[in-house]
C-alpha cells in the first residue's frame, strides 16, 4: 500500500524581518541577520522552507548583575561591568547579534539618566559590529524618556527596540519609526491581544512587517507547555495566513531558564540533579531546544554550552 | 430603643426608624427611591445623600472625595443615624418614579405598532373573552341544571372542555333570574341573558365569572413586561384589540440589587423573597392605578394579566424558589408555570382575574424571550434572523420557521447606567446623544428630556463610546489618548487614571460633571465583547456567519435613539447591511399582548418553548476566545467591520519628521503625568 502524501501547503507564510544595516544601508554593522520568512512548521523541511536559520543573541548587561549563578560568572565575570567588553566577549562566543538591556536606568537599579542610557549604546555599537536589540527597564515612565535617547543615539542602526505593550505603546512606536529601527510587540500568552497590541502599533502608521513578535518566555518546568502551545497557535495563524500573527518571535530563554531552581541551585544537589556547571547550561539548551519546535525566530541565550548545543540542532534539524 | 425622625428632601418624606439602621433602610421604608445598584452592600457609590441637618456616622468610604465630605455628602447604605436628620436626596441618586411620561420617551414605551417585524395582525380570538348568550328558560319538559344549561352553549361551537367554579355555579341562578323578596317570599323570573367570562386554563377553559346582561362590550385585560430595570404596563382593550393606555416606572427590586443574582441573594435571606415579590406587586399596583385615572377603566374591569419577563423576575412575581437560577446546572423551580388567580398573589385586579406568565427557556433566557420571538415574527419567516434582546443579561436567538436557538450573555447593567461612574437609566436628566468634532475639541450632548444634564444613559454611553474612537480621544484598546485634547480629561477621583469630561460641572445638574472614567469605557467594551461573541458563537454554532442573517431585530427599551452606525462602531452588533436592522422597542410587552389577544398564539409560545433549543455558552470552549477578541474596537477581526472607519490619526505618523516631534512630545508629555 503506498503512503499517504501528508505534505500540507500553506498559503501564508512569517515576515522576514532584517536587523542592523551595513555601511552600504546607512548603518555601521559589519553584517545584519535577516530571521523569519517560514512557509511551514518548523523544521518539516517537505511541508515548506526555512530560508532563515533560527538566530541567537545574547545577553549583556548594563551593569554586573547580582544574581547570575556560578557558570555564567565563569563566562563573564571578568568583563560584566563592561558593556563594551561584555558585548565583546559575546561575539567572541559566536552571537548573531547582540540582546543589551539597560537595566541600570530602572530608578532602583541606578536610575541612570537617557543620555547616560544613550552613552552605553553608542559604546557598544562602538565595540562590536554585530546588530543590537535593545531594552529599556521595563518601567514604563522611565521608558518612555529613555527608549527615544536611545533611539536617536542608534539612528541608521536598525536595531531590535522593546518592548510595546498594550497599554505602553506610541511613544516607543513614533521613536522607532522616527530614527529607522526594528520594533518588539510583547503580549504575554494572548493570541488576541498579541493581534490588538500588533493593531494598536500599526494604528501610529508602524508597519506591521517591521514588528517581531515576544509572547513571553517560560522555561523547562514552569509552564513551558503552555507557552508552547501559544506559539505553535500563533505559527500556524501564520502560515494559514493571518498577517496579523505573521511577524518572527523572539524568546527571552536565558533569563527564564537560569531563574529556574534547577539551573541555580549549587552542588549541594549534584547527587540527585548533577553537577551545576553542566545542569544549568543544560536547562537553558532544553528549554531553547522544546521552544524552536513551537515556532521561533531569536533567542536570547546566556551560556556558551547552550548556544553550542542550540545551534547543531538547529544545523542538523535543518539538514534532516 | 430610641427612634430618630428622617425628613428627605425634595419629597417631603418622614420617617421614623430605629438607632443603627442605615439612611438607606430609611428611605426604603419612605418609599423614597435612592439608587443603591449593589443593594446596600457599599461597593457601587451610588446610593449619595447629603445631610443638611443633624448628625450621622458610619464607615468613610473611596466612593466621596474629601469636598463632598465637607459639603455633607454620604452613602446612605453606609451611616446610621445619630440625631433627627433632614437629608436631601441629589438628582444623581434619585429614580424619577415614572419613566418619562410624556414625549417621545412615552411613545417609546406605548408604542404597539411593531411596523418593521413579521409578526402578523392578530386574528382576535383573546385568552379571556366574554360570551354573551341568551338562554332559553328551563320548562318541565327540558329542566336543565343552570350550570349544564350555560355550560352546554358555551360548548355548542367550541372543542375545548368547560369547566366551573362553585362560586360561579353558586350565583348563576341569581343571574339568570330577576328575584323578588316580598315579605318572605321569593320569586323567581327567568331573564336568560347572561355574559359569561371564560378563560383559557390549560387544556380547558373555565368560566369565571358571569354577569346579568350583555357586556361583552368592555373587556379588558393588562400586558406586563417585567424588566431587571423597568416594568412596563399596557392596558389592552381585548373586544378592539387596542392599546388604551400605558405606563412605565422603575422596577422597585432595584433597591435589593441592580442585577439578577444581586436579587437572587436578597432572596435568600429572610423573607428576602417576599420583599421581592411584595416590591414588584406594589409597583403593579402603581401601574393600575395610573392606568385607572388616565383611561377612565376601572381595576375590576382587568379580566386577565399577561406577564412577561426573564425567568428570575417572573419566579420572584410567584414567589417561586429563585436560587437555583444562578447555581449550575442552572435549573429553574418552572419553565411554564400554571395560570393562577391575580388575586392569589396579591394583584388588586378583578377577584376571578387569571394571571399568565409566558413559558420560560432556561435559567438566563425567559418569558421575554418567548414573548419577543413571537412579536418579531422570526419563527414564521423562511429567512435567517438574529434576535438581539439588550438588556443587563443580553437575550439572543437565532433562527426561521424552522430551527431556533438561543443563548444569553451575562452582559452586565452598563446600558441601563450600572457599574457606570456617571450612568443613569434613560430618565429625565440622562444624556442619549452625544456627538464629538473630528479633531476632540468640541463636544455636544443632548438630554432625555432637554433639560441640563444629571448622568448618562446607555445610548449616550454607546454614542461617547463610538464618538471617541472616531476622534481618536481612545485608541481601538479603549485607553484614553489624553494628548489629543488634554483640556477634556481631568485626573479621575477614583483612580488615578485620566477620566474624560463630557459635561463640566458648570453645565451640568451635578457637581461632579458628567465624565467617562477609563473603568466606565472598559466595562463597556466587556460588555458589548460579551454580547457580540454570544451572537458570534451562537451563529457559529448552527454553522453560518452574520452575512448569512437577513434580518436584525433589536429588542430593549432604547427605542429609536439608538444610533445603528454607533453600535457597529463599537463593535457590539454586526457590520450588517442597515437595513437588515430593525428596531423593535419592547419585543417582550409586545409579545405579551400578541398572547393575550389570541390564545392560538399563547399557544404558539409553549411550542416554541418545546422546540428551541438552548446554547449554553459557558461550556462553549470557542466563548471565551471569541469575547477576547471582541474586547476590541470595534473586533481584533478589523475585516469583521469593513464599514467602521479608521479613527482619526493623532497617532499616526505620515512622515519622520513629525514622528520625530512626537517622540519628543510624548516624553514630555510623560514627565509631566499627564497619562
Amino acid at each position: 500500500m503506498a503512503i499517504p502524501d501528508v505534505k500540507q501547503k500553506w498559503s501564508g507564510r512569517v515576515n522576514t524581518v532584517t536587523i542592523g544595516a551595513t555601511k552600504a544601508e546607512g548603518g555601521t554593522r559589519g553584517r545584519t541577520v535577516t530571521i523569519g520568512g517560514e512557509t511551514g512548521i518548523p523544521f518539516l523541511s517537505f511541508d515548506g522552507e526555512t530560508p532563515h536559520p533560527p538566530a541567537i543573541a545574547l545577553d549583556v548587561l548594563d551593569k554586573a548583575p547580582l544574581d547570575w549563578p556560578e557558570p555564567l560568572r565563569e563566562i563573564y565575570g571578568d568583563v560584566w561591568s563592561d558593556p563594551a567588553a561584555w558585548a565583546r566577549r559575546a561575539k567572541e562566543l559566536g552571537a548573531d547579534l547582540i540582546n543589551l538591556r539597560l537595566v541600570s536606568t530602572h530608578p532602583e537599579e541606578g536610575d541612570r539618566s537617557p543620555e547616560e542610557a544613550a552613552d552605553t549604546v553608542r559604546a557598544v555599537l562602538e565595540a562590536v559590529d554585530l546588530p543590537l536589540v535593545i531594552w529599556g527597564c521595563d518601567v514604563p515612565a522611565k521608558d518612555q524618556r529613555v527608549m527615544p535617547k536611545v533611539a536617536e543615539a542608534a539612528q541608521g542602526e536598525n536595531c531590535l527596540l522593546g518592548a510595546c505593550t498594550e497599554t505602553e505603546y506610541r511613544t516607543l512606536a513614533a521613536a522607532a519609526q522616527a530614527y529607522r529601527h526594528k520594533l518588539i510587540a510583547l503580549a504575554p500568552c494572548d493570541i488576541n491581544k498579541q493581534k490588538q497590541v500588533n493593531i494598536l502599533i500599526s494604528d501610529t502608521g508602524f508597519p506591521l512587517t517591521d514588528l517581531v513578535l515576544y509572547p513571553t518566555t517560560a522555561s523547562l518546568g514552569y509552564g513551558m507547555e503552555y507557552v508552547y502551545s501559544i506559539l505553535e497557535r500563533g505559527r500556524l495563524a501564520a502560515l494559514a495566513g493571518d498577517r496579523l500573527m505573521a511577524q518572527p518571535v523572539i524568546l527571552d530563554v536565558g533569563y527564564e531558564a537560569w531563574r529556574s531552581k534547577e539551573a541555580r541551585i549549587g552542588d549541594e544537589a549534584a547527587a540527585a540533579w548533577g553537577p551545576l556547571h553542566v545542569r544549568g547550561a543544560a536547562w537553558e539548551a532544553v528549554t531553547a531546544a522544546d521552544l524552536l519546535q513551537g515556532g521561533a525566530d531569536l533567542l536570547i541565550l546566556r551560556h556558551i554550552k547552550a548556544v553550542e548545543v542550540v545551534r547543531s540542532l538547529i544545523r542538523d534539524l535543518l539538514a534532516a | 430603643m430610641s427612634s430618630f425622625r428622617i425628613h428627605f428632601l425634595p419629597d417631603d418624606q418622614e420617617i421614623s426608624i430605629n438607632a443603627g439602621q442605615t439612611l438607606l433602610e430609611a428611605a426604603r421604608r419612605a418609599n423614597v427611591y435612592v439608587g443603591a445598584i449593589c443593594g446596600g452592600e457599599g461597593t457601587c457609590g451610588k446610593c449619595r445623600l447629603i445631610v443638611r441637618e443633624g448628625e450621622v456616622e458610619g464607615e468613610s468610604t473611596e466612593f466621596l472625595t474629601r469636598e463632598e465630605i465637607r459639603r455633607g455628602y454620604v452613602l446612605a447604605c453606609q451611616v446610621v443615624p445619630r440625631s433627627d436628620l433632614v437629608v436631601e436626596v441629589p438628582p444623581e441618586s434619585r429614580l424619577s418614579g415614572y419613566v418619562g411620561i410624556g414625549g417621545e420617551d412615552s411613545e417609546r414605551f406605548r408604542d404597539f405598532t411593531l411596523r418593521e417585524t413579521a409578526a402578523p395582525a392578530p386574528h382576535l380570538d383573546p385568552v379571556v373573552k366574554k360570551v354573551f348568550l341568551t338562554l332559553v328558560e328551563p320548562t318541565l319538559d327540558d329542566p336543565t341544571a343552570d350550570q349544564e344549561r350555560l355550560l352546554g352553549a358555551l360548548a355548542r361551537d367550541r372543542q375545548t372542555p368547560l369547566q366551573m367554579g362553585l362560586k360561579v355555579s353558586r350565583q348563576l341562578p341569581c343571574v339568570l333570574r330577576k328575584v323578588v323578596r316580598e315579605r318572605g317570599r321569593v320569586q323567581w323570573s327567568w331573564n336568560g341573558r347572561v355574559t359569561a367570562t371564560v378563560g383559557v386554563r390549560g387544556p380547558v377553559l373555565e368560566v369565571l365569572s358571569v354577569e346579568p346582561g350583555n357586556t361583552s362590550g368592555r373587556n379588558f385585560g393588562l400586558a406586563l413586561d417585567i424588566g431587571t430595570t423597568t416594568v412596563v404596563a399596557h392596558l389592552v382593550d381585548l373586544v378592539r384589540g387596542t392599546t388604551r393606555e400605558a405606563a412605565a416606572k422603575y422596577n422597585s427590586q432595584l433597591t435589593f440589587g441592580a442585577d439578577v443574582i444581586g436579587r437572587i441573594n436578597h432572596a435568600r435571606q429572610p423573607h428576602g423573597g417576599e420583599d421581592l415579590q411584595r416590591a414588584i406587586v406594589k409597583d403593579i399596583d402603581t401601574l393600575i392605578q395610573d392606568l385607572e385615572q388616565r383611561s377612565q377603566i376601572g381595576r375590576g374591569e382587568i379580566q386577565c394579566i399577561v406577564a412577561a419577563g426573564n425567568t428570575a423576575m417572573l419566579h420572584f412575581l410567584l414567589g417561586l424558589e429563585p436560587d437555583l437560577i444562578r447555581l449550575s446546572p442552572f435549573t429553574p423551580a418552572a419553565a411554564c408555570p400554571p395560570p393562577v388567580r391575580a388575586a392569589e398573589i396579591g394583584i388588586r385586579v378583578n377577584p376571578r382575574a387569571i394571571l399568565y406568565t409566558l413559558p420560560m427557556i432556561g435559567s438566563f433566557v425567559g418569558g421575554d424571550v418567548t414573548a419577543g420571538i413571537v412579536a418579531s415574527g422570526m419563527y414564521l419567516a423562511d429567512e435567517v434572523s438574529l434576535l438581539i434582546d439588550l438588556g443587563t443579561n443580553g437575550e439572543i436567538v437565532l433562527g426561521n420557521r424552522d430551527f431556533l436557538v438561543a443563548c444569553a450573555a451575562s452582559a452586565g447593567p452598563a446600558f441601563e447606567g450600572g457599574s457606570v461612574a456617571c450612568g443613569m437609566r434613560a430618565a429625565c436628566g440622562a444624556i442619549d446623544t452625544v456627538r464629538i468634532s473630528p479633531n476632540g475639541d468640541r463636544v455636544s450632548v443632548s438630554t432625555i428630556d432637554g433639560g441640563r444634564a444629571v448622568g448618562i444613559c446607555g445610548t449616550g454611553m454607546i454614542d461617547a463610546l463610538a464618538q471617541l474612537f472616531l476622534a481618536g480621544l481612545v485608541d481601538r484598546s479603549g485607553r484614553f489618548q489624553v494628548d489629543r485634547c488634554p483640556s477634556r480629561f481631568r485626573p479621575s477621583s477614583e483612580d488615578d487614571r485620566p477620566e474624560f469630561i463630557l459635561v463640566p460641572p458648570a453645565e451640568a445638574a451635578n457637581p461632579r460633571g458628567v465624565v467617562i472614567t477609563q473603568a466606565d469605557v472598559e466595562n463597556l467594551i466587556r460588555t458589548k465583547g460579551a454580547i457580540y461573541a454570544a451572537a458570534a458563537c451562537l451563529v457559529n454554532s448552527v454553522g453560518l456567519s452574520f452575512a448569512d442573517i437577513q434580518h436584525l431585530y433589536i429588542a430593549g427599551a432604547f427605542g429609536n435613539k439608538l444610533d445603528v452606525a454607533n453600535c457597529v462602531t463599537i463593535g457590539l452588533l454586526p457590520d450588517l447591511p442597515r437595513d437588515r436592522v430593525h428596531f423593535i422597542g419592547n419585543s417582550s410587552v409586545a409579545g405579551a399582548k400578541l398572547a393575550m389577544l389570541n390564545e392560538q398564539t399563547m399557544a404558539e409560545m409553549y411550542r416554541i418553548r418545546e422546540r428551541i433549543t438552548y446554547e449554553e455558552l459557558m461550556v462553549n470552549p470557542r466563548y471565551m476566545d471569541d469575547f477576547l477578541s471582541a474586547c476590541f474596537l470595534p473586533h481584533t477581526d478589523l475585516s469583521q467591520f469593513p464599514s467602521v472607519p479608521d479613527p482619526a490619526s493623532g497617532a499616526a505618523c505620515p512622515d519622520v519628521a513629525a514622528a520625530k516631534s512626537m517622540a519628543s512630545d510624548h516624553a514630555a508629555c510623560k514627565r509631566g503625568g499627564a497619562s
